[in-house]
């Protein structure tokens, strides 16, 4: 997961996520215990998820289906993946979020502002497949994959190699992924490209029965149009400001380094701590901690809590106004201070042998520390004529900021499994 | 002899009719210039709450109330006017819109939480009827003892536009005026965009379902069942009653209209959504410079065909490209 990118991010990089997810950069480095230890058998994973970010934004249902397919020792392993994401609500424009007024019932109702918010609409069709062998005690895998939506078009391939040593104690991951895409704005012509080469490396110990522990560093360079076309940056007061396309660095560096720690308790059921550290060039820090717990409860049923913190700082040039034009400037929210808390619920139950069905369902709440006052917004010059106090104001206008990262996420998910 | 100096967008602020009250205006002769502007606005839209309030013993709708069923009272060409008006709106609502339905307040308590009974309703409902009002020779008369003239939310759409009229008597070409929600603009904006009109979210008043773009002179209102109501068994009880039943109208949350004046805009979209839905969205259709949203109960947004242009709706200009 990027870190700019946590679930309840926008859409569109929403999107981009479920892509990375399944490149092998950072499935060697953050997926080894759940994806390694699952190739076992063959089985189809079919799954219904629903995405909706509160205040009428970004809504998505993302059907996914998944083959993974097990050739035996010397026929290797064969996934697929195919998935389709219906897109829609609307997305922060960046724009400053106050209105000249605000037109209401009579009375003392004063809705002091919103996120100036743009409409969009979209599909995105997904297909990524991977295979790998076996060679000894090396496990090495080839990746690829394609996603193309009105807007957006992305191609990859990567290559990763698992190798296990120690007697099947340790495994050291590596691996090499590379993306092209072709950002083409509905708002011109223009077909934009942007690049990325990512690397990663990892080592998995197993610590004697009942402990694991994953170690991984990712390295992402991304190169050539990194903007986002919708977005605008307000320039001028909080009174008045005209708004200009944004701007970013045409590449970027990000690094993450992952630590991850599973203990099986009695009853099989298993505590799963994870910490993540990512920061990148663009000036942008942040730190996850995620907590899990599968809990066995016999009879088939597995009941999952999960919780998850995450904290981000700002990107060097995220403004939510800027006084004056700079050579790099956003007010994205997704570039903002904003930090979330997310806790989550999955019942899975084996209904009968080889078939698994399970529901989760997932709140977060997220919170920018960017935030712009609506009250008393100042106007040029006032007057200074009051007939009330000012105490009496604030209350008549509402005292309250706002910030476009504010919003709560509910996810949604149905799914089975099918081994064979 | 005035001096010119360089042009600044200032801000007054006062409490009118029990709300907040905001002029912005941009001036360009010096602060003795603007405070004596503010001055002259803030009067005006004081003026105007002291005439038509029914609050105030000695306001003109305080004395035709107190000669109901008595004698007719003269009244300045103002007060005619706006009383002419309201009748009009009477007769195009089919009567759902009455000047006199303040009546109902007797039955109808919103700070309570109190529905009241049928028979207080259908007891009250004699008292209710714009066709018991003469107007005649600038006078005023309700024929029936017991029946009230109330302007309510009129006297402060009347003020705005009154507050704007001031301005320009005083050579403001860039202003906003908001009294409370309903909203009146002059010229451009400083940097030449249009306005931007907040429409408060009928759900969730703290924030706003989109905006109404203008430019020029033009006045915005609405009417919503979000102030004064109270939620009973599951039902929102609003202010907006249907003269016809007493009871408050169904169909809508609420319905924002954008005319020349906001004294206009503001009555119809009363009348639109006394009359509901449909009727509501066919009313603004064919009236001539009325453009208005309709908020149905269900949340679905109903447009007129050159509202749409003014907002920044799916579909809309603004929409699609909110550079603009």
């Amino acid at each position: 997961m990027a870190a700019t990118e946590p679930k309840g991010a926008n859409g569109r990089l929403t999107r981009r996520r479920t892509r990375l997810g399944k490149l092998p950069w950072l499935v060697a480095g953050l997926g080894t215990l759940v994806v390694r230890s699952a190739r076992a058998q063959s089985y189809v994973d079919s799954r219904l998820l629903f995405y909706k970010e509160s205040g009428d934004r970004t809504q998505v249902i993302d059907p996914v289906f998944l083959l993974h397919e097990d050739f035996g020792e010397n026929g290797g392993q064969l996934d697929l993946i195919l998935g389709y994401d219906s897109i829609s609500g609307a997305s922060p424009t960046g724009a400053y979020p106050t209105f000249d007024a605000t037109t209401s019932a009579s009375g003392q109702t004063s809705a002091s502002g919103q996120v100036p918010l743009a409409s969009y609409k979209d599909h995105r069709e997904a297909l990524t497949a991977s295979y790998g062998r076996r060679f000894g005690s090396h496990m090495p895998t080839v990746d690829l994959s394609y996603s193309k939506e009105n807007d957006y078009t992305a191609r990859g391939a990567g290559i990763s190699d698992a190798w296990t040593m120690l007697e099947g104690r340790g495994t050291l991951h590596f691996g090499l992924a590379m993306s092209s895409d072709m950002v083409a704005p509905t708002t011109n012509d223009l077909k934009l490209p942007k690049r990325s080469v990512g690397y990663s490396l990892g080592w998995t110990w197993i610590l004697g029965e009942k402990d694991v522990f994953d170690v991984s560093a990712s390295l992402m360079r991304l190169s050539g149009y990194l903007d986002d076309p919708y977005k605008v940056v307000p320039i001028g007061s909080p009174d008045l400001q005209e708004n200009f396309p944004e701007h970013r660095p045409n590449s970027r560096a990000r690094y993450a380094l992952v630590g991850r720690y599973g203990h099986h308790t009695s009853g099989n059921s298993a505590i799963k701590a994870t910490y993540r550290f990512y920061t990148d060039d663009w000036g942008i820090r942040a730190h996850t901690l995620e907590l899990e717990y599968d809990l066995r409860l016999g009879g088939g049923w597995i009941v999952s809590p999960q919780a998850r913190l995450y904290v981000q700082s700002a990107a060097s040039f995220y403004g939510s106004l800027f006084v004056e034009p700079q050579q790099f400037m956003s007010a994205d929210y997704r570039l903002s201070p904003f930090s979330s808390l997310l806790g989550g619920l999955k019942v899975s139950h084996e209904i009968f042998p080889g078939f698994e069905a399970y529901a989760a369902v997932t709140l977060q709440t997220q919170t920018g520390r960017d935030r712009i006052s609506l009250s008393g917004v100042s106007s040029g010059e006032e007057t200074g004529r009051q007939s009330v106090s000012a105490a009496d104001m604030e209350e008549e206008l509402g005292r309250q900021s706002v910030s476009a990262a504010d919003m709560k996420v509910t996810t949604v998910t149905f799914g089975f499994r099918r081994r064979f | 002899m005035s001096v010119v100096d360089r042009p600044v967008l200032y801000t007054t602020r006062f409490r009118l009719m029990g709300g907040g009250a905001s002029v912005k205006f941009v001036d360009d002769h010096g602060r003795e210039q603007a405070e004596r502007v503010a001055r002259a606005v803030e009067a005006e839209a004081r003026r105007i709450e002291m005439k038509f309030s029914r609050y105030r013993e000695n306001s003109v709708i305080s004395e035709i109330n107190r000669n109901a069923g008595r004698t007719p009272v003269a009244v300045d060409r103002e007060t005619e006017q706006l009383v002419l008006f309201a009748l009009d709106l009477a007769r195009i609502t089919g009567g759902r819109f009455d000047p006199t339905v303040g009546v109902l307040r007797r039955a109808w308590d919103f700070r309570s939480g109190k529905v009241p009974s049928t028979a207080e309703i259908r007891a009250l409902l004699p008292l209710v009827d714009a066709s018991a009002i003469s107007v005649q020779d600038r006078t005023v008369f309700l024929r029936r003892a017991g029946m009230e003239l109330d302007f309510g939310g009129i006297g402060k759409e009347y003020a705005v536009d009154r507050a704007v009229d001031t301005l320009e008597r005083e050579g403001v070409t860039i202003a906003l005026v908001d009294f409370a929600g309903d909203v009146r603009t002059l010229g451009m904006r400083g940097d030449g965009r249009p306005w931007s009109i907040g429409v408060v979210d009928p759900e969730e008043t703290r924030r706003c379902r989109f905006t109404v773009r203008t430019v020029g002179s033009s006045g915005v209102a609405t009417s919503g069942t979000y102030e004064r109501c109270f939620v009973k068994d599951g039902r929102r009880y609003h202010h907006l009653l249907d003269a016809t039943t007493g009871w408050p109208a169904q169909g809508l949350a609420s319905v924002t209209a954008v005319d020349g004046t906001a004294f206009r805009a503001g009555r119809y979209a009363t009348a639109a959504f006394l009359l509901g839905p449909e009727a509501g969205l066919a009313l603004l259709e064919r009236t001539k410079s009325i453009e208005g949203a309709l908020i149905t109960e269900g949340g679905e947004i109903l447009v007129t065909r050159g509202m749409a242009n003014l907002t920044d709706l799916p579909g809309s200009l603004y929409a699609k490209y909110p550079f603009i």
